[in-house]
């Protein structure tokens, strides 16, 4: 997954900066979907979507949020034409979500990666390739390529029921991109990864997005949501609630921030009599603390830069 | 009806069945989408489902299929396929504790029990390979990652059919050449010869038996439980005899070997060294035989001279009639495609003839019979000819080319008494009091010996298709049962295509193949009930005549049902291969158009379900 970048830590911007040209093609569209679960005896057991309607731009990172049984992973699975819509229209990258020609532009990570165990990383990646009918070189090229970015080329001979979790997931993901497509389903996508994994897969769907890939993912891991997508979509008991522009929607509107370094005690004491006397209401002057995941990372690189050190050391 | 004409009649019925079913399960989908969708909707429906599967099975693509097919075959490989032939070699070490290669002949058994163990075991893989393993994708979701990807349904379906295929073949053929060599090797063996064992025969013996000067008689040393009578030449070069002639008339000899002699020969050379002469016995020659007959239309006259086309029943049943000795009776053979190429010396004659005694005495003596050939024109006929019928031992008689009449005029086989390709051949029985039984594939000309090996490996091209059929069913119940459920019902449907014909004469009633019925399920109950055998009419009336009818119903729809099973047992040649028969080239390519038969729609009715089916569900 390459380079650690850290994406800017101001509160008010976008996690990638740029947003989806409101001009781009609609790569998702969802009329009036909705999904019923049936017994054996076509009784109705479940409504897991309701009348879903829903647009996903080129070129953005959408995200899907929603408690467990909201109906995430039901529109993933409609839109790939897994399940069968029980009213409404799901069509993507132009085509019904039925049509399986519209595969060839798709990859997608399921929620874990169901991959065949008894193969090895370079079978796996070899046979999903040759699902896409891409010529033996091409394969063998693209193979190399992906196995270092997930970063598993060591691993590349040993099967699959080998791998721990997070190698799994980093082979699933490879399996998605194999065909270098232009929309990319990711499905819990940092689930079984370890923080640096977590923040790897991160930057990796900025990426894609930089590369004019599009995006669907769907979490309930809201940081990670935050994180990286441009817009978002909040599901509960298979409805929609919320549908906007995530640094939109998280917008404190009344609310203001100031980040400064370097401030003295009596130019806080100056900044705090200017507030008041334009009858703003101070709420608090604190230092702002740092995320768990932020510590981690600085932790494990400052390890990496000096091995040795320990706690407390300097 | 020639082959091309019959081969369309099949067509042409095959393709009507297809239609029917094709047609009554639309309109099942369509009465099912009827209440959801309304006319239109259902009627929009089920047309759109169709022209996709139409793409789909239009646009199927090889490369993806292969790709499907290589992910089966690394599954199986890298799971289980080993299993089946390991099992195999325990059989072989098991035929090798159990089977006894000095009984006579041992060759059909040593031959059924390969082929059988081979056909079962490879049904069983078959079985095993294909019901679970898209089960298996379904409950782990691997299916997630396939039907994401532009795999058509029909391309996932072909593939596990192709992998598991190609999976199965190579246990097969392994399998397959190892029982080749199990048989002939076990079956294989060789005499001793010494001087001391011969004897110089008679001038007087010489001139009677018309053999050369300087020849000499003997026996071979006991081997695999059996010697042969020889009979050398004075370079000390022959045959091992095959029938001795002198020990077949022996009322005394107890086993069939001392009686019929051995099925097989060996040669014998002489090797002089320092004046010292020794012999050395081949390996047995003729034990493998690969037939190819020209068979018959059997008619048979009776004792009043009416030709009908059953013999007299001697009370037992089967497919044989008797004839009368010393009556009118005959069995009426008309050969075709009789070719003066293929002959071109005389007919070679093979007849099995099955005895019916009616006295007690000399049950090991032959009966004597006789033949004569006719012009199926003109009537013109030869001279009786006379041989010694035994049971259970294939006679070979030579019918030379040059033959005469009842008068003593001369005939030429080809001249006077085929036509048209075309000869009649009766066969009597002349003593009173005794019977012979034969069937249509008991008397037949020997056109020529076919290769062996070529037709062992037929054996396998049987069971090839059957094991496709086989994955092609198991693949298909597959598609929307979990795995044991689908092994249980690909195993249940084995079960009936390789019992199809008992289970057909237990639909039609005809289990016994006499005139009394079998019966149905309920009259069966009551008969079980009232303890009465099949044999008793059951008390007439209201009752009664309900329980047939619905019997009647019931043994009609499973009737038509069985029409959907292929016959396995029709596909199997392991019986006449056993017994040492060619199995000719047409007979292959109705086997192939079986499988096909079967296999095609088997194939889309299981593309369809998979397409029908919610992998997510």
């Amino acid at each position: 997954m390459g380079i650690i970048t850290r994406t800017s830590t101001t509160l008010t911007s976008g996690p990638a900066g740029g947003a989806a040209s409101p001009d781009s093609g609609i790569v998702i569209e969802t009329r009036g979907l909705a999904k019923v679960y049936k017994d054996f005896w076509g009784r109705e057991k479940v409504r897991a979507l309701k009348g879903l309607d829903l647009q996903v731009r080129q070129g953005e990172i959408f995200g899907l949020l929603g408690p467990n049984g909201s109906g995430k992973t039901t529109t993933i699975k409609l839109l790939l034409g897994l399940l069968f819509p029980s009213s409404g229209q799901a069509y993507v990258l132009g085509k019904a979500a039925t049509d399986v020609t519209k595969n060839e532009r798709i990859g997608y990570l399921p929620e874990e990666s169901y991959l065949y165990k008894f193969l090895n990383a370079e079978e796996t990646l070899d046979f999903y390739g040759r699902l896409f009918k891409l010529p033996k070189a091409v394969r063998k090229e693209r193979i190399a390529q992906l196995l270092d970015l997930v970063r598993i080329s060591g691993a590349r001979k040993r099967q699959l029921r080998e791998y721990s979790k997070g190698m799994t997931r980093r082979i699933g993901l490879a399996q998605a991109l194999i065909n270098d497509p232009d929309l990319i389903i990711l499905d819990e996508p940092t689930t079984g990864l370890d923080p640096i994994g977590c923040r790897e897969m991160k930057d990796l769907i900025i990426d894609l997005k930089r590369r004019g890939k599009t995006v669907l993912m769907c979490s309930h891991l809201l940081a990670d949501v935050q994180d990286v997508c441009d817009r978002i979509a909040v599901l509960h008991q298979g409805e929609l609630k919320e549908l906007g522009r995530v640094d939109s929607l998280l917008k404190v509107r009344d609310v203001t921030e100031i980040r400064a370094t370097g401030m003295s005690e009596e130019c806080k004491r100056e900044v705090l009599a200017v507030i008041e006397r334009h009858q703003g209401k101070v709420q608090r002057v604190d230092h702002p603390t740092t995320t768990l995941e932020e510590l981690f990372l600085e932790i494990v690189q400052d390890a990496e830069a000096r091995p040795g050190r320990r706690a407390g050391e300097n | 009806m020639t082959i091309l004409a019959l081969a369309t009649s099949d067509t042409l019925t095959w393709l009507t069945n297809v239609a029917v079913i094709g047609g009554v399960a639309l309109l099942v989908c369509f009465l099912f989408a009827l209440p959801r969708y309304g006319v239109l909707g259902a009627g929009d429906k089920i047309f759109s489902t169709l022209q996709s599967a139409f793409g789909d099975l239009l646009y199927l693509s090889p490369r993806r299929t292969l790709a499907m097919a290589y992910l089966a075959v690394k599954e199986s490989v890298r799971k289980q396929a080993i299993v089946g032939l390991i099992l195999f070699l325990l059989v072989l070490a098991l035929a090798l504790w159990f089977l006894d290669p000095d009984q006579s002949d041992p060759s059909p058994l040593y031959i059924t029990f390969v082929l059988s163990a081979v056909n079962y075991l490879i049904l069983l893989m078959a079985v095993i390979t294909s019901a679970f393993s898209l089960p298996t994708d379904m409950k782990n979701r691997t299916i997630y990652t396939i039907v994401t990807k532009p795999v058509r349904p029909s391309e996932v379906i072909l593939g596990r059919i192709l992998g598991f295929t190609a999976v199965c073949t190579v246990p097969l053929v392994v399998m397959g050449l190892s029982s080749y060599f199990f048989v002939v090797r076990s079956l294989d063996h060789t005499h001793v010869v010494s001087e001391s064992d011969l004897r110089v025969i008679s001038p007087q013996e010489l001139t009677i038996a018309r053999l050369p000067a300087g020849s000499k008689e003997g026996t071979t040393s006991v081997d695999r439980g059996h010697s042969h009578r020889i009979i050398l030449n004075a370079a000390g070069e022959g045959v091992t005899e095959m029938g001795d002639s002198t020990r077949i008339a022996d009322d005394e000899a107890e086993n069939f070997t001392e009686r019929f002699g051995q099925s097989h020969h060996h040669k014998v050379t002489a090797v002089d060294r320092n004046g010292k002469r020794t012999y050395v016995v081949g390996p047995a020659e003729g034990q493998f035989h690969a037939r190819v007959p020209i068979r018959g239309e059997l008619k048979f006259r009776g004792m009043d001279g009416a030709v009908n086309t059953e013999g007299v029943n001697v009370g037992n049943w089967t497919k044989r009639g008797y004839v009368t000795g010393g009556t009118l009776s005959a069995a009426i053979y008309t050969f075709h495609d009789v070719d003066e190429a293929v002959f071109p010396e005389g007919l070679r004659l093979q007849m099995d003839i099955r005895l019916f005694r009616t006295t007690k005495l000399g049950l090991n003596r032959p009966v004597l019979g006789s033949i004569v050939l006719k012009n199926p024109l003109t009537g013109l006929a030869s001279a009786p000819r006379n041989f010694s019928a035994r049971e259970y031992y294939t006679l070979d008689h030579f019918v030379p080319r040059k033959l005469t009449d009842a008068a003593g005029k001369e005939l030429d086989l080809f001249r006077d008494l085929v036509h048209d390709g075309s000869v009649v051949l009766e066969l009597q029985c002349i003593p009173r009091s005794q019977f012979f039984g034969v069937g249509p594939e008991d008397v037949y000309l020997l056109a020529r010996e076919g290769r062996f090996d070529v037709n062992f490996a037929k054996a396998f091209l049987g069971i090839w298709l059957q094991m496709v059929l086989t994955i092609v069913l198991g693949v298909v119940w597959s598609t929307f049962l979990s795995g044991p459920v689908a092994m249980l019902a690909t195993a249940v449907s084995i079960i009936g295509a390789v019992l199809k014909p008992t289970l057909v004469k237990i639909a039609e009633g005809d289990l016994y193949g006499t005139s009394v019925k079998s019966g149905g399920m309920l009259e069966s109950a009551v008969r079980v009930v009232s303890q009465k055998s099949a044999a008793m009419e059951l008390d007439a009336g209201t009752t009664t005549d309900v329980i047939l009818w619905i019997d009647g119903v019931l043994a009609h729809a499973i009737r038509r049902l069985l029409d959907f099973i292929p016959d396995f047992s029709a596909m199997s040649d392991i019986g006449s291969i056993a017994r040492g028969f060619d199995v000719p080239p047409q007979l292959l390519w109705e086997h192939v158009l079986q499988t096909g038969g079967f296999a095609i729609p088997l194939f889309l009715i299981g593309f369809l379900v998979f397409k029908l089916v919610e992998v997510a569900k």
